[in-house]
């Protein structure tokens, strides 16, 4: 619960510095914060009160039936969010490679980091 | 002004849409069934104790296989963007003593270290991503601690299209011996016992696949941003 | 069946050994992408052509060898068989258009190329909203890589704002995407959709995110100033494939999720994309750069096909409806959007005006036609057809707001559209094209299936003849051999037309079919021979002219309402291009084409309210027992009205028909306004069980005939132009047409038939005379000409015919039209309706008298010596006009009597109706007379013929002078031709008059046009080109949308 609501502000503090920053590295920054707080959600949504990580081993309590079928009998934590949040970090941390990269593009072709400078393409 | 009216209007909007999510949460105490199914079904039909493992390589391993490329992209990206502008040469000072020879000596440790992670995918927290990631912090250590450290950027190329292209023909394995539906899956080769290294199918070679690519993409990342990218 | 894995692995290990293929051969790494391609696209058409066959198919296919929703699942079926085939198709297309850059750049390049693709097609065949998730991001990231091919300052800022723009709408769709694998417990598309909806607020917020990160990457307005950048700063060829391919895959994600939506969010979705779809379009329309137009365009297209798509939801149409009217949208916007983004690549002018530079190769010029009017959604491309359904079904479930906004945004798109044609046929531009084989191929072989698909579309589509198809061919076959000569081309046309007029046309069409038969088929082959006259191959003629000519053979023979707007449609597009075939006609074939767009707009939603008609039999035979209600009457009459030119929607027609070439004029002026002249009666047929002389609608039909008469005869005595003035005398002989049909009696129609006739003949001949004199003189200006009598006999006897035959004067066949009128008007008790068409009669003296006294009376012109008569392929024509109105002058029976037969099919014929000899006779009890042609053409052949021989003997004794005997004014004044008696005529009576002829119409659309600029103007400003501004905007936006969803 925790972890959600401050994931839920993390994305609200992004959006806050995506907003009113000017450079465009700290929008970027901005960006990631967002990126951040929505993983973070991803991992808050797969929490299970009381329960340990979903690897069944030795620290797991487990049982087996006639046919051999294992059963686990305590509780984990539900690993389909976890491995989603993998992807997730894994595409956030792509488009923020390339954003920086196109940040520092940007600075070698023109100059400036300053977003209000970049307004030449409108209406 | 107005913009940043319309600037905390923004935001108090988004509150007020994120507040129906807040409010109405609240911590499972159980798992649900598909959850359910993946732990039972990753036990049995699988024989992997980390069930993370067997959702991200095999049961959505089509997810992952699109995450490779993302990273892959990101890679070429970067590479792609900061191309071949004649940088001059930055003045950089040498590192101490210290500092070149520690990192010589951590950055095999950590390579090693990344490549047990990622073949222990299947087995213990981490995998094919984690080691990776790894091993490219010790590729990022040599770098910003010699000046003079280099590597070779075909063996990079080498080991990340390779590593690629292996993946993808051990998905396609799967869908040649098995069946129709079989794509990425991994249990074209034995179960293997429970908790050993060669278990679960096909499962760690798959992920030491990944972690290669992972680790030769994000050092060639480090690559681009430190040199400017391909000649 | 295929395994759509294949597809996806084969992507994958090109894209990952590029890098190595490259080391060994550049070639070989680029030749292995487009074989990647290839091989995708066939085997999606392998697909198609498996499920053709076994169409029970299973279509599903897993993953990691466990079923759905454990492992993820690819669908295969015949929509994303169709998409994988187009998309990739498309890919290899874009990627010859790319050969040089990824020559350049090497295997990054070609690896995001790869990429981007891959991305587009998992997206079209995962089932799994996650690996949605993943797909989108390959398919955006590749796309944000890519623009690096381009490094400028402005296309570098367009990345940075659409990564976080579509950075912030994926992490939006992520949220979304989790907080629902919460609720639901699943992350497969059809179990969550099998799980129904779930009651709760958090599980609607969670789908209105999921909902929201999807539409955001659609480009809404006005939540896209980062796309509208981008297409306009990126590399032309990536403009391309993200305009198709991305917002392709991005919309049948769209579609796949629409089960999921409740009623409220599908409404939302439909309202903003209509309204994306008109404000783009609106703020298109002042649009200078041609990437920011289309840049706004391809915004508005997502915008129409997200509107589409949830509203034909909403009505819960079947799936297959919706597919087969979006994927005819889709079609058409895939291939043009993306292929007027490669011409912009080839063009290389930003400036709309500089596009001229096309002229300077005709193919490529036809290429962005094709895509032009595609886009339009002209028929026969598939976006016609979608549009055509999409309109029936909105009347049929009362959707008006939708009806009008989707006629609205087209509506705009056309004005724009059609101005970029108007700069690229007319607008001469010294530049230079940037061409080489492969940039050409992928437009060239786009315009090409485009076309071959929708040719054989509506060859196949059911209920549609074999008649709708020859304008095509015609286009097609004429266009292929415009290079010949035009002689050549003429005289084929005219044989070609003859031989289907009156082997095929005639026999299949009732009498009144005939009569219109020979109106406008008959009439416009008469005046081909007066294409004939140019020297060389006069390009741009003789396809148009067929396409016109058959099109009215498919206008009168259409038996279903679709055919007839099919024809409908084909005529105004053929008369459009003739008349831009004009030198300066480029506003004024504007003006006509937005005019035209909006009358066919009326006449759609009138049709729409039709009931359906018996294919196979032609509208005209079936029109007696049809009724229709009054509403549809109302709409479909004032398109046919807008074509006549009636007054109040005349604006368009003195420029088109004064700048069009002046052969075109003719044929515009006689022929054209007549098939106005048939929908017109042919709506009239139909309402005619209910609707009387005396109901009000007609009385106001009426009198709206009778101003248009007046005022166009007015309008045309104040011209110096003598186009101009022929042009606003059609008009006004429109009007008595008009009046004549409203009367709803036999003898009525009759006699606008009758006026109809003699219009076509007497009309094609003054224009056919005047336009050998303005080939002569070089100028339209009357107070410029002078004593032609003696240079140009010929074209004098014509146009004094012609006059005396305008006027109604007897004794030629204009006076039995003019009486006909009249007396119909006595017979129903219209007085006063009569009594404005006589005195407009007498306006109509004052201008004939001006044409005939200042062209050819007169002082000749010293700078005028040299003309002489004009060639023998414009007397031709006036010869037949000259013995067509002479033989219905002398024997007026000859075609009074098949009129009134075919009239009387329809309207019984009154008793005391009669013809005795050659007399026609009315003996009603309110009414005496009769006409015989025949004897007032002796009576008055003998009255002029004695005072002439007369003055033949007085004039032997006549001294002759020269011209320049006499003495010449003292003074020259600044501009001589202003002291010309001719200039300003008929001054002296406008003081009178005037106040009837004050430009109010033309005040009007001027007020509209400006308005709507104005309106485009303020809009725009929303785009201020700041980056963080444009964030701010997707927020409120979702915000607003959110607030109208009213979550609680």
């Amino acid at each position: 619960m925790l972890v959600l609501i401050s994931g839920v502000l993390l994305i609200i503090i992004g959006i806050w510095a995506m907003l009113t920053r000017k450079n465009i590295i700290r929008i970027i920054i901005g960006f990631s914060i967002v990126d951040t707080g929505v993983h973070m959600i991803i991992v808050a949504i797969g929490y299970i009160k009381n329960a340990t990580a979903p690897i069944i081993d030795s620290a797991v309590n487990t049982s087996s039936d006639i046919s051999g079928a294992v059963h686990v009998n305590s509780l984990i934590v539900d690993p389909v969010p976890s491995a989603l949040v993998l992807t997730a970090i894994v595409i956030g941390l792509a488009v923020t490679a390339l954003l920086l990269s196109f940040a520092i593009r940007l600075y070698k072709v023109s100059g400036s980091l300053n977003i209000d400078d970049y307004e030449e393409l409108k209406w | 002004m107005i913009k940043y009216l319309l600037t905390f209007l923004a935001l108090l909007g988004i509150g007020y849409m994120f507040f129906p999510l807040v409010m109405e949460f609240s911590t499972p105490t159980r798992l649900n069934p598909l959850a359910e199914a993946y732990v039972s079904s990753s036990v049995n039909d699988l024989n992997m104790p980390n069930v993370v493992t067997a959702i991200v390589v095999s049961y959505r391993g089509l997810d992952t296989l699109g995450e490779v490329t993302v990273l892959f992209l990101a890679t070429a990206g970067v590479g792609f963007l900061l191309r071949k502008r004649n940088h001059e040469a930055i003045f950089r000072r040498q590192g101490s003593e210290i500092l070149r020879i520690g990192a010589s000596f951590l950055a095999p440790l950590i390579i090693v270290f990344g490549v047990y992670i990622f073949t222990h995918g299947h087995l213990s927290p981490g995998g094919g991503f984690q080691g990776g990631v790894v091993m490219a912090s010790g590729i990022l250590l040599m770098v910003l601690a010699c000046k003079e450290f280099s590597f070779s950027h075909n063996l990079i190329h080498f080991v990340e299209s390779l590593s690629g292209v292996g993946y993808v023909l051990m998905a396609l394995t799967g869908l040649l011996l098995i069946g129709f539906d079989s794509f990425l899956d991994p249990r074209f080769l034995p179960k293997g016992e429970w908790l050993s290294l060669f278990s679960s199918g096909a499962v760690p070679i798959i992920y030491s696949l990944i972690g290669l690519k992972v680790g030769s993409e994000l050092s060639s990342v480090i690559d681009s941003m430190q040199t400017g990218g391909e000649k | 069946m295929v395994n759509p894995m294949i597809i996806l692995a084969m992507f994958l290990l090109a894209a990952f050994a590029t890098a190595l293929i490259d080391k060994l051969s550049r070639m070989l790494a680029i030749g292995t992408m487009y074989v990647v391609f290839a091989l995708a696209a066939g085997l999606g058409a392998w697909q198609l052509y498996f499920l053709q066959s076994m169409p029970d198919a299973q279509t599903m296919v897993y993953s990691a060898g466990f079923p759905a929703p454990l492992s993820i699942a690819l669908r295969f079926g015949v929509v994303e068989a169709f998409l994988i085939t187009l998309m990739n198709l498309f890919g290899l297309l874009g990627g010859v258009y790319l050969f040089k850059r990824f020559k350049e750049h090497g295997a990054g390049a070609i690896a995001l190329y790869l990429a981007m693709l891959l991305g587009a097609n998992g997206l079209v065949l995962t089932r799994d909203i996650f690996n949605s998730f993943v797909f989108m991001e390959i398919l955006s990231i590749s796309s944000y890589a890519l623009i690096g091919l381009k490094q400028t300052k402005n296309s570098l800022i367009a990345g940075i704002k659409y990564m976080l723009a579509g950075g912030l709408a994926s992490a939006l769709f992520l949220i979304g995407v989790i907080f629902v694998y919460r609720f639901t417990g699943t992350l497969n598309i059809d179990t969550w959709i099998a799980m129904g909806n779930i009651p709760s607020a958090a599980y609607l917020v969670a789908l209105f995110m999921v909902a929201i990160g999807v539409f955001i990457e659609l480009k809404p307005f006005p939540a896209n100033g980062w796309a509208l950048d981008l297409y306009q700063s990126a590399d032309s060829g990536l403009a391309a494939i993200i305009a198709s391919v991305q917002t392709g895959a991005m919309l049948f994600l769209f579609y796949k999720l629409l089960p999921l939506f409740i009623p409220e969010m599908l409404n939302i979705f439909a309202g903003a994309g209509l309204v994306s779809f008109v404000f783009a379009n609106l703020i298109a329309l002042r649009q200078k750069d041609a990437k920011r137009l289309l840049a706004y365009s391809s915004t508005a297209q997502s915008g129409l096909l997200v509107f589409v798509i949830a509203a034909l939801y909403l009505l819960k149409l079947p799936d297959t409806i919706i597919l087969v009217i979006a994927l005819g949208l889709f079609f058409t916007n895939f291939f043009a959007k993306a292929g007027l983004f490669w011409l912009a690549g080839i063009v290389k002018q930003d400036n709309l005006s500089a596009w001229g530079v096309l002229k300077k190769d005709s193919g490529l010029l036809i290429i962005f036609g094709v895509f032009v009017i595609g886009l339009m959604g002209f028929p026969p491309f598939p976006a016609f057809f979608a549009k055509w359904h999409l309109v029936h079904i909105f009347t049929a479930t009362k959707a008006w707001i939708w009806l009008a906004g989707l006629l609205l945004g087209s509506l705009l798109e056309v004005g724009y559209l059609m101005r970029w044609l108007g700069f690229a046929v007319k607008q001469e531009h010294p530049g230079e094209l940037s061409k080489s084989f492969s940039k050409m191929l992928a437009p060239m072989i786009s315009a090409i299936f485009l076309t071959t698909a929708s040719f054989f579309l509506i060859k196949l589509y059911p209920g549609l003849g074999a008649f709708n198809v020859y304008p095509l061919m015609a286009l097609l076959l004429f266009g292929l051999v415009d290079y010949a000569p035009a002689k050549l081309k003429g005289a084929i046309a005219i044989g070609v037309l003859s031989y289907w007029a009156w082997f095929m046309l005639l026999p299949s069409l009732p009498l009144m079919g005939q009569v219109f038969a020979v109106i406008l088929v008959g009439g416009s082959i008469a005046q081909l021979f007066a294409f004939m006259r140019y020297n060389g191959a006069a390009e741009g003629f003789f396809p148009f002219l067929t396409m016109l000519v058959f099109s009215f053979g498919s206008l009168i023979t259409a038996s279903t309402t679709m055919e007839l707007f099919i024809a409908w449609e084909l005529m105004t597009l053929a008369s459009y291009m003739l008349i831009l075939r004009g030198k300066k006609a480029k506003d004024a074939a504007l003006l006509y084409i937005v005019f035209s767009t909006f009358g066919a707009y009326l006449l759609l939603f009138g049709l729409s309210l039709m009931p359906s008609t018996y294919p196979g039999y032609p509208l005209i035979l079936q029109a007696g027992f049809l009724s229709i209600g009054w509403v549809a009457a109302l709409f479909a009459t004032g398109g046919f009205l807008i074509k006549m030119g009636a007054l109040g929607v005349h604006y368009w027609l003195p420029s088109a028909y004064a700048e069009a070439d002046d052969e075109t004029t003719s044929i515009l002026s006689s022929v054209l306004s007549k098939a106005g002249v048939f929908g017109l009666l042919l709506i009239l047929m139909m309402i005619s069980s209910y609707v009387k002389s005396n109901s009000l609608s007609m009385i106001a039909l009426g009198w709206l005939g009778v101003f248009t008469a007046f005022i166009g005869a007015l309008m045309a005595a104040r011209q110096e132009d003598a186009k101009l003035l022929l042009a606003y005398s059609s008009m006004s002989q429109l009007g008595y047409i008009v009046v004549g049909l409203s009367l709803m009696s036999h003898l009525g129609w009759v006699s606008a038939l009758y006026m109809a006739v003699n219009h076509l003949f007497f009309k094609a001949l003054i224009f056919m005379a005047m336009a050998s004199v303005f080939l002569r003189t070089g100028t339209r200006n009357m107070y410029e000409m002078g004593g032609l009598i003696k240079k140009m006999p010929i074209a004098f006897i014509s146009v004094l015919m012609g006059i005396i035959a305008v006027s109604g004067v007897p004794p030629l066949s204009g006076f039995g039209s003019k009486w006909f009128i009249y007396t119909s008007l006595l017979e129903q008790g219209r007085y006063l309706q009569a009594g404005l068409v006589f005195f407009s009669s007498a306006i109509a003296f004052l201008y004939l008298y001006k044409l005939i006294h200042t062209v050819f009376l007169g002082q000749a012109k010293p700078n005028q010596s040299h003309v002489k008569e004009a060639p023998i392929w414009l007397i031709i024509p006036q010869g037949i006009f000259i013995m067509a109105i002479m033989a219905i002058s002398m024997f007026p029976n000859l075609i009074t009597k098949p009129l009134s037969q075919a009239v009387g099919n329809y309207i019984a014929k009154p008793d005391w109706l009669s013809w005795d000899g050659y007399n026609i006779v009315l003996n009603s009890p309110a009414l005496h007379g009769n006409w015989n042609g025949n004897l007032v053409m002796y009576v008055t052949m003998g009255v002029f013929i004695i005072p002439l021989l007369w003055l033949l003997l007085v004039n032997a004794k006549t001294q002759k002078v020269k011209q320049f005997n006499i003495v010449f004014a003292a003074e020259r004044p600044y501009k001589p031709e202003t002291t010309h008696y001719a200039y300003n005529m008929f001054a002296h009576y406008f003081k009178a008059l005037g106040f009837w002829v004050e430009p109010r119409a033309t005040a009007f659309y001027q007020g509209v046009s400006e308005w709507t600029h104005s309106i485009s103007a303020t809009l725009a400003r929303i785009y201020t080109g700041n980056g963080q501004t444009y964030i701010l905007h997707i927020f409120l936006y979702m915000i607003t949308l959110y607030l109208l969803l009213g979550v609680r």
